[in-house]
């Protein structure tokens, strides 16, 4: 386990979304929506700034995407490899809450 | 999302700081788009709100959170700017909560649709009557009249006390003296307001003010483009200039710049535009749309000193005060005899000035009316109220099982406090709305029957005061809603409420008590106001009922007026001659006269009459001054075609076009000056002492011509035509008055016909049915009466409603009862009558407590009242009968209903 401070929740969605594709605001909106069945609603302004500091940490970078037709298209994010180790460690810190509570059975083993 | 949501989202975007929104702006705004649209697929149309609210958050929280983290480091770690996202969280759970809420009360209203309905009916009638009548009260009375610091335009009138005139015009010399006098105007104009023909081929009538340059000055609003009225612009043979409304600008000129500099003709004279006003701009309510300037002669100043025209609008100096000008006019009214050597000088007994706000003199007179109409709706909404409260309270103990089951299971207190608050919230915004629908179709409605019959009406609109005084009222009802029915959700009563198997034995005393007092305040309430609207009633079928002093049945009128420019005396009086007698020829016309005034009611002229047999060296002062309060210039066959009856003496005939000058008079002159002589052969000179005698040949009946309701003035008769050979003036505007069977539609192209032979430039102003000119002369009694009387009915249905309503619940509660006792041997009738005596005798207490109400409050009628009593007996004796007969109706159904329980069945049931 690692003694980093857990990411926070939100960060850890959006840093999920971006784990096998690259995408833009919006579809990391919808991919966390669907995911979290309806769940997590993000809303724009926060979206964008929390997707701004990610950035600012290192944990995604923005990138070319896929070519577009239109001029205004959206700016695209991926993952980093900072990105990939904090979505890594926060994934392993759950793991590991989750394998507490199968042994305290308040989960059923798999 | 559409365009204008896209437009609002992005504006709500400039709280962002620039550079973040500069880079995120557009994906932002695409975002927005999809987070409405899934809320609206989450929750339905509650959801575009909850996702603008959430959107709204959104951009604010990210703006904090933004901004906080460009701050230094050192700040507090409270700011932490994720934190933010937790509370936007609760910010969520919040919101979630509150479309529950939401929902489950519409769907617990829509289960009971009967119910909801009469609430929200109930509401909307009393909110919405309360808005209309607040939006006319509001801009009529409250509202400051539209100029700059209107708190120091006064009305500067003169008062004739001998003659008995307490508001009249001013000449032009005592406007300039005064003007130049006093000490406590900083500017006093001028004005007359006068029809004119407006263009040609063919000209229109427009309502124009001849005014003095002090006049816009005074006012104070600066023109919309080019400039007031200068001293150049009213000195003799100055060009003829004129400045537009905005209204007639838009009319005449399509709103276009350029209309600056042309030339418009004004009575057939070409005038140059020289300034557009605002929107709206008038002077006392006169609804002038072209201002053009006065001409003044100082040349002539001391033969125009008794031609009293003109109204005074001054703006006092700031800091001195209406009392100030006051004491100062009683100073200007002692030196005017010395300053100026005439025998008609202001004076401070019989020719005195008077200073009046501006404001209040042209609402004063409606300001009562509204006020008591106000007061009306007001009660027509504590009605409402009542009944509202006494639905929730039955409402509320039907359900109290369910409240009790869902406590029970765990729903704490201030969860179905909030329901039930919720509950409120809905019906009352419901009611709001449907009210402020109903207002605003009702504002429309009643200024387009009455434009005229209130002043400053062209104001009136549901503005956004008016929308938070209906909200304001609405709130009040929500927390009505709220509190009654809490009042009944005790911790106690939960638990009983469940123990009890339903029965309705547990009717608290107090409740009981309570609805009593509703049906006893609601009766009350009705009874005033219907008392009030009775009184109005009885007091216009009695102004109806005024004897007008002429056949007003099968007359028709129209308005012709000859531009001054183009017609001097002789052809004034000869055009009116020919105009009659070409109506007269058209088949179906019985008779045919032109007069210069239109009775019932028209201004005063009050002209002096030198009558030959008082003599003229009579010491100032003594009565009867020689003033005749009505001039009537006619054609011949003007008593016939009225059908005004000849008291002695004749009337005009066709040998007196031409011939000696003769005057006829009504009872009310010869009453005043003549009472002591034959008034057949008495001579009165109408043009000062070097001019002809006219003789009196016959005395007429008394027509009204100051109003219905006032008494007929002294009037003497002039012939038209006789007027341009012995006086040298004749007039210019006449009314046409035809007596025929024929309908006005079957007349009208024969007036438009006959006039335009003589001269296709002229219009024929108001044509319409003399029935028409009577019935707009008591437009304001009809508008009071009509409005009041609504009200009244609206009250009395109401309270019928909810007598109705509680009786028929206290029947249902003690159902029960009941049928045990009927079990027991008690017989129907007694039943029936139980039932009826409850519901009777407290409606008689309502009775006996609305009419001692009314006595004491129908004073503040008075004014309104025509020939009727503040306390008439037999209105109040009538209100109590219809009163005692919706109450008794009001009883009988559930009393009737009561009597046939059947006990076999309510004790089965249990």
């Amino acid at each position: 386990m690692s003694t980093a401070p857990p990411l926070p929740p939100h960060w850890f969605q959006m840093l999920l979304a971006l784990a096998d594709r690259d995408l833009h605001g919006l579809g990391v909106m919808q991919d966390v929506l669907e995911r979290s069945g309806g769940a997590i609603r993000l809303w724009p302004a926060m979206l964008y700034r929390n997707l701004q500091r990610l950035e600012r940490e290192g944990l995604i970078a923005e990138t070319a995407g896929p070519p577009a037709p239109e001029a205004g298209r959206p700016r695209y994010y991926r993952l980093t490899a900072a990105g990939r180790r904090a979505c890594a460690v926060e994934a392993e810190r759950l793991a590991g809450l989750v394998a507490v509570a199968r042994t305290r059975r308040i989960l059923k083993k798999v | 999302m559409h365009e204008s949501s896209r437009r609002a989202y992005r504006l709500l975007l400039r709280l962002l700081p620039a550079g973040f929104r500069d880079r995120a702006g557009a994906e932002l705004e695409e975002a927005a788009a999809a987070c409405v649209a899934r809320e609206r697929s989450r929750l339905g149309v509650l959801g575009v709100a909850v996702g603008w609210a959430r959107l709204i958050a959104d951009v604010v929280g990210a703006s904090i959170a933004i901004r906080r983290e460009r701050r230094p480091a050192y700040l507090p770690a409270s700011v932490d700017p994720d934190r933010l996202v937790a509370t936007q969280g609760a910010i969520e759970g919040l919101m979630d909560n509150l479309v529950k809420d939401l929902r489950y009360a519409i769907r617990a209203l829509r289960r009971q649709p009967g119910f909801t309905l009469v609430v929200i009916l109930t509401l909307a009638l009393g909110i919405g009557a309360n808005t209309a009548v607040f939006s006319v009260l509001d801009a009529v009375v409250l509202r400051p009249l539209p100029y700059p610091h209107p708190e120091q335009l006064q009305l500067i009138t003169s008062q004739f006390p001998n003659i008995g005139f307490d508001q009249f015009w001013v000449s032009v010399p005592e406007y300039a003296e005064y003007r130049d006098n006093n000490r406590s105007f900083e500017s006093v104009g001028g004005y007359r307001a006068n029809e004119v023909n407006l263009g040609t081929d063919p000209p229109t009538r427009v309502m124009s003010g001849l005014v003095t340059p002090e006049l816009m000055p005074a006012l104070g609003t600066p023109p919309l483009a080019g400039r007031w009225f200068t001293a150049d612009d009213s000195v003799p043979h100055a060009e003829d200039v004129a400045i537009l409304s905005w209204e007639l600008w838009q009319r005449s000129f399509a709103g276009n710049q350029s209309a600056l500099g042309q030339t418009i003709k004004v009575n057939g004279v070409s005038t140059r535009v020289v300034g557009i006003m605002p929107r709206g701009y008038d002077v006392h309510d006169e609804k002038i749309e072209l201002w053009l300037p006065l001409t003044i002669d100082p040349a002539t100043f001391p033969r125009n000193r008794g031609s009293h025209f003109l109204y005074l609008v001054g703006r006092l100096k700031s800091g001195v005060t209406i009392e100030q000008a006051r004491a100062d006019l009683e100073v200007q009214l002692k030196q005017w005899a010395i300053r100026v050597p005439n025998t008609h000088v202001p004076n401070q007994t019989t020719h005195r000035f008077r200073i009046d706000p501006l404001k209040e003199d042209m609402v004063g007179s409606v300001r009562r009316a509204l006020l008591i109409l106000q007061g009306a709706v007001a009660f027509v909404l504590i009605i409402a109220c009542a009944n509202l409260a006494n639905l929730l309270i039955a409402r509320a103990d039907s359900r109290m099982r369910e409240y009790a089951l869902r406590s029970a299971l765990g729903a704490s207190r201030t969860r179905l406090l909030r329901q039930l608050l919720t509950e409120g919230l809905v019906l009352s915004l419901a009611g709001a709305a449907a009210g402020w629908a109903l207002a605003w179709g009702g504002l429309k409605l009643l200024l387009s029957v009455n434009p005229t019959a209130i002043p400053r009406s062209s104001e009136v609109s549901l503005d956004w005061g008016v929308m938070a005084f209906t909200l304001g009222v609405a709130g009040a009802t929500a927390l009505i809603f709220g509190v009654v029915p809490l009042l009944h959700l005790g911790h106690d009563r939960v638990g009983r409420a469940l123990k009890d198997s339903g029965s309705r034995s547990s009717t608290g005393s107090v409740r009981a008590g309570l609805r009593s007092v509703l049906v006893v305040g609601e009766v009350a309430i009705a009874v005033l106001l219907v008392v009030g609207a009775g009184l109005l009633i009885r007091s216009f079928l009695n102004l109806m009922r005024v004897d007008v002093g002429f056949n007003r049945s099968q007359l028709t009128t129209f308005g012709v007026v000859l531009p001054n420019a183009s017609y001097d005396p002789a052809h004034q009086a000869a055009f009116f001659d020919q105009l009659t007698d070409k109506i007269r020829e058209v088949p179906g016309v019985q008779s045919v006269s032109a007069m210069s005034g239109l009775p019932p009611l028209r201004d005063v002229n009050a002209n002096d009459t030198d009558f030959e047999h008082i003599p003229n060296n009579r010491p100032p002062g003594t009565l009867p001054i020689e003033n005749v309060d009505f001039w009537q210039a006619v054609t011949v066959g003007y008593a016939e075609t009225m059908g005004i009856p000849v008291v002695k003496g004749r009337s005009f005939e066709a040998r007196d076009n031409g011939g000696p000058p003769v005057v006829l008079v009504n009872e009310a002159l010869v009453q005043k000056f003549l009472a002591d002589v034959d008034p057949i052969g008495q001579r009165l000179q109408i043009n000062g002492p070097k001019s002809p005698y006219f003789t009196i040949v016959g005395v007429l009946k008394d027509v009204k011509q100051g109003g219905v309701d006032a008494r007929a003035g002294t009037e003497l008769y002039l012939l038209n035509d006789q007027l341009p050979s012995n006086v040298q003036y004749a007039y210019n505007q006449m009314n046409v008055v035809v007596r025929s069977t024929l309908p006005l539609e079957r007349l009208a192209p024969q007036y438009r016909r006959a006039v335009s032979e003589l001269d296709p430039t002229l219009p024929l102003i108001k044509l319409r049915s003399m029935e028409d000119v009577i019935d707009a002369s008591v437009a304001r009694p009809r508008f009071m009466t009509l409005l009041l009387g609504i009200f009244a009915g609206l009250a009395l249905v109401l309270a019928a409603i909810g007598t109705y309503g509680i009786l028929s619940y206290l029947v249902a509660e003690r159902h029960q009862e009941i049928g045990i006792r009927m079990a027991l041997g008690a017989d129907r009738g007694e039943i029936l009558w139980s039932v009826l005596a409850r519901g009777l005798s407290l409606s008689a207490v309502g009775l006996a407590i609305g009419l001692a109400l009314s006595i004491a409050l129908s004073r503040v009628l008075r004014t309104l009242l025509f020939d009727v009593a503040p306390n008439d007996p037999a209105t109040i004796v009538l209100v109590a009968g219809i009163i005692a007969t919706v109450a008794a109706m009001a009883c009988l159904v559930p009393a009737w209903r009561a009597a046939r329980v059947d006990p076999i069945v309510v004790l089965r049931g249990d």
